[in-house]
């Protein structure tokens, strides 16, 4: 089994990366791997509660986040910067993280097998 | 005769903002759009950003974008408005800037 950590840094909509990280996290999740999946950057808005994208002809694949515990992924942060920058907090989510700093975050990338980020 | 500015990339991520700011003159308008709405949440920083131009510019951001995104307070400055008054305002004003 090897330890994978994906930083998920971009906006939830206005490109695919989002959605393409959360793929990756629950495809690894299946392979039985060690997962970490880090948010991080606009990353962080990926992770507020409440998406309405139907008005900009958007799919809220994001609700999908939801699925990650039933996936066995439990190694869920957020980098405490990055959603203090944005005047966000754990309340203003739709799962509940574990906020990381930036040197826990420097420490579990170091840890890793692989890091995968987008 | 004014210029609408459109920005439509994060704050948080590019310069589209700033770059916008620096050639905004009084009378003309900012729109936020797209990831650029993330400008739009009530914070210290953005609010120092926008204060200047706000003063002297009207700051608008897309109802739509904004639903989708659930951004949790917006800043007191900014007018919502939808995709027809987006149409409106581009034919208001002389010219239009995309800021990307």
């Amino acid at each position: 089994m090897k330890t994978l950590t994906f930083l998920a840094r971009q906006a939830p909509f206005g490109s695919s990366s989002a959605k393409a990280c959360l793929d990756m996290v629950l495809a690894s999740a299946v392979f039985e791997q060690q997962v970490n999946y880090v948010f991080l950057d606009d990353g962080v808005w990926q992770l507020v509660r409440g998406h309405a994208p139907d008005g900009i002809g958007a799919k809220n694949t994001l609700a999908a986040l939801q699925a990650l515990e039933l996936y066995g992924v439990d190694n869920v942060y957020a980098l405490d910067e990055s959603m203090s920058e944005r005047q966000l907090t754990q309340a203003h989510l739709q799962i509940p993280v574990r906020l990381c700093t930036r040197a826990e975050l420097g420490a579990m990338i170091n840890a890793s097998d692989v890091v995968t980020a987008l | 005769m004014s210029t609408l500015h459109i920005v439509s990339s994060s704050p948080f991520q590019t310069h589209a903002l700033q770059s916008a700011l620096k050639v905004v003159l009084k009378g003309d308008a900012i729109l936020l759009i797209e990831n650029g709405v993330y400008a739009a949440v009530d914070g210290p920083e953005m609010a120092q950003m926008l204060a200047g131009a706000a003063d002297s510019s009207r700051v608008y951001a897309l109802e739509e974008d904004l639903n989708a995104r659930a951004l949790p307070s917006l800043a007191k400055h900014v007018i919502k408005v939808g995709y027809t008054d987006f149409v409106q305002l581009v034919c208001q004003h002389h010219n239009s800037v995309n800021w990307s």
